[in-house]
């Protein structure tokens, strides 16, 4: 939660966390069984594909298209499986 | 958040639509692909499971999915429309019976209410939701003939929607 609190000031934080292994920490944490961390993970990435109106960013595209899109791919089984614990369904 | 982000992805890559619009049931007991899943969550007998974040990042998602692409639009709307005539209806149904709750009261009469069916009040729409809603049916009727004939299949639960929900409200 710091990490998104920090991006959402410059586009520069952000540009430093992606080049500090950003990219596998936000994959290694898409995989948690934790909803709490998986949903604040979430939020991270918002926060680093949002680009402001005055501004021009690679970011989402970079995000989007890193190691053949897994993060989408995730997602999608994200939303139709939850976290792939049985009996188990997101709530947030 | 996960709709959202998929949503926002779209802007990004293009590819986002074609993984979202091909994906394919999980081999796993979740057998069945993305978009049928989520259309299913605006289906109102599944609408009690769901809330109304989730059901407007749906609603905004398939409009940004089908927006100038032809195909997606074509197999979207054969799965959206059936389940709009459905949830309109049930809507109705439900205001029809709220106006008779309403009846009863003002009159002490409540003799009428025993003959109607509750309804549940999950059906309806919050105003957000409701203008994306009717949105993304606008956008699957948009620019072709053939969409606009498959609007046409639920002209009489959009008529009824006009009469009862909209007017009564005004």
């Amino acid at each position: 939660m710091a990490i998104v609190n920090m991006c959402t000031y410059s586009e520069d934080i952000k540009a430093i966390f992606l080049r500090q292994s950003g990219l596998a920490i936000i994959n290694e944490l898409l995989e948690s069984k934790d909803e709490d961390i998986l949903l604040n993970n979430l939020r991270l990435i918002m926060t680093l594909i949002t680009q402001k109106k005055s501004e021009f960013s690679h970011i989402g595209k970079t995000l989007a298209e890193d190691s053949d899109y897994k993060i989408i791919r995730r997602l999608i089984v994200l939303i139709k499986e939850g976290l792939g614990i049985n009996f188990c369904i997101l709530s947030k | 958040m996960a709709i959202s982000l998929l949503r926002a992805f779209i802007l990004y890559s293009q590819r986002t639509k074609q993984l979202i619009m091909n994906d394919k049931p999980s081999s796993t007991r979740h057998n069945y692909n993305v978009v049928d899943y989520l259309l299913g969550q605006l289906d109102p007998d599944f609408v009690d499971t769901s809330n109304d974040d989730i059901e407007g990042a749906i609603l905004s998602m398939f409009t940004q999915v089908i927006k100038d692409e032809h195909d997606y639009k074509k197999s979207v709307g054969e799965k959206f429309v059936p389940i709009a005539g459905k949830r309109l209806k049930a809507i109705c149904r439900y205001r029809s019976y709220e106006i008779t709750v309403q009846n009863a009261r003002d009159t002490g009469n409540m003799d009428d209410i025993q003959n109607q069916q509750p309804s549940s009040e999950f059906v309806k729409f919050t105003p957000k939701n409701e203008e994306k809603f009717f949105k993304l049916l606008n956008v699957i009727s948009k620019y072709d003939v053939g969409y606009s004939k498959l609007i046409r299949k639920i002209k009489r639960e959009l008529q009824d929607y006009k009469g009862i929900v909209c007017e009564y409200d005004n």
